[in-house]
């Protein structure tokens, strides 16, 4: 009797205590650009840019097996347009065009990129890619769920949603990486047994937002020493401006001269009179 | 001519220094044509107060202070309405009719129009100072006429509008027009209540 006791115990011990094996959803760029590794990794040129900037913005494309991800199509999308509408305003691009999953192939690598090149007339591509890992314990108040009640009104599922969002910014043309970018969330949420696909998908959601939001920050700050970069390195970045893009209200030196000697002139009259 | 200290002017000059000084306010403040068109309008007028270097920033600033300054000096009134009404002219003409030109910087616009302006006050003048303002006025105008007409690169880091000097000059005018009617109809009032 003790020992079916003893056994009963260490049963619900063990419910209580229970680990689900973490979901793990994933892209690689590198997977993407660099498919084939018995391939020679081309040799990145030296990157000519047009100033103002034409840019794509794309989700890298997962395969099968490690894509199965609740992203759907319109919140990559959103994501996109979100990256996209706060640069659009920088004042050396000139367009941001959102690209959508479907022109993009799994390990479709430069060869896709030049597709979309000339498909978008983009001259720079930023390529998102996510890594979402989330993890499910039972706390101890899991051994409420033996009520069945329980399963339902408590809070006994630990939650952890891990996300990474990376931007890798590449010159299509040249190979040439320019800055990259990532942005960090982690969630952590309690469910009960019954809500905790949906606390998971809802936790999947908040993270992506969060590490949105994160990666803008960093690619403020990339953008800041990439810019730097370029002015310091001109070897390695060629800049080219395209005619008439950057106005500006000058006064040449003929200007000033004649204001000069108007106003010098007529300080004289004036006070000769 | 009455001593008045120029406030106006070397405010704006100052904001003009500090917006030169601090790059983090020029991201929000230069005129972008993307940015004018999801609202941010503020960027029509407040582009005028960003340059792209301090040659740049120089040259405007001086043309300024010494237009600005003396219109101030000699007490000729509206010079803040001036500079306001100029700045968002040559805003809007820039949406309006130079898609080409994305990004947009500088006080020069403004200057001219003070400029304008000072000449137009003084050019009323019957003496020789007259004499003078009507002469920089032409002279003004063959400045803004040659700019069209050879488009000077007058820098690397952009090219020239001239079509913002254009804008100033036709500000000044319009301004002291409108002064001018408004003290003439107010002159008239006064000496028919009189008789």
């Amino acid at each position: 009797m003790r020992n079916v006791a003893v056994a009963l115990l260490m049963s619900l011990l063990a419910a209580g205590c229970a680990t689900q094996a973490p979901k793990h959803t994933a892209t690689s760029a590198v997977e993407f650009l660099y498919p084939n590794t018995r391939e020679p990794v081309d040799q990145p040129a030296v990157p000519t840019l047009a100033l103002p900037l034409r840019v794509g913005i794309a989700f890298v494309p997962g395969t099968a097996s490690n894509a199965n991800l609740a992203l759907t199509e319109k919140r990559k999308t959103d994501v996109l347009d979100e990256v996209a509408n706060h640069f659009r305003k920088l004042p050396y691009v000139k367009s941001i065009e959102v690209i959508p999953s479907a022109y993009l192939r799994p390990k479709g690598s430069f060869a896709n990129l030049d597709q979309i090149r000339t498909m978008y007339g983009v001259d720079v591509v930023a390529l998102v890619s996510y890594d979402q890992t989330q993890f499910t314990d039972q706390g101890l108040l899991s051994l409420t769920y033996w009520t069945v009640v329980g399963a339902y009104i408590v809070r006994g599922q630990k939650n952890a949603t891990h996300t990474m969002l990376d931007t890798v910014v590449y010159d299509i043309r040249s190979r040439k990486l320019l800055f990259r970018a990532p942005g960090l969330s982690e969630i952590q949420a309690r469910s009960t047994l019954v809500n905790m696909s949906e606390q998971l998908r809802k936790n999947s959601e908040d993270s992506v937002t969060e590490a949105t939001a994160d990666m803008i920050k960093n690619l403020d700050t990339q953008l800041v020493s990439f810019q730097a970069k370029v002015k310091e390195r001109p070897e390695e970045f060629r800049v080219v401006e395209s005619s008439g893009y950057r106005g500006g209200g000058a006064i040449d030196l003929w200007l000033l001269a004649l204001l000069v000697a108007a106003a010098s002139g007529g300080l004289v009259s004036r006070r000769l009179r | 001519m009455r001593e008045r200290l120029p406030i106006c002017t070397l405010a704006l000059c100052a904001i003009a220094t500090i917006v030169y000084a601090l790059p983090q306010l020029q991201a929000p403040l230069v005129y972008n044509r993307a940015a004018v068109a999801t609202g941010e309008l503020w960027r029509l007028a407040s582009g005028n107060l960003v340059h792209f270097s301090s040659g740049h920033l120089a040259k405007d600033i001086a043309a300024l202070f010494l237009a600005g300054a003396l219109i101030e000096m000699l007490g000729y009134r509206h010079f803040l309405l001036l500079c306001v009404v100029s700045a968002f002219l040559i805003g809007l003409e820039l949406y309006a009719l130079e898609p080409a030109v994305l990004v947009y910087g500088g006080l020069s616009g403004v200057a001219v129009a003070a400029f304008a302006y000072l000449g137009l006050h003084g050019a009323t003048d019957k003496d020789a100072y007259g004499r003078i303002c009507r002469l920089a006025l032409i002279g003004l105008v063959a400045k803004i006429g040659l700019e069209f007409a050879f488009a000077p690169r007058v820098s690397d880091e952009f090219v020239l509008v001239p079509m913002s000097h254009a804008i100033g000059a036709l500000a000044a005018s319009v301004l002291f027009t409108v002064t001018r009617l408004k003290r003439t109809q107010g002159s008239a009032s006064l000496a028919i209540c009189r008789v």
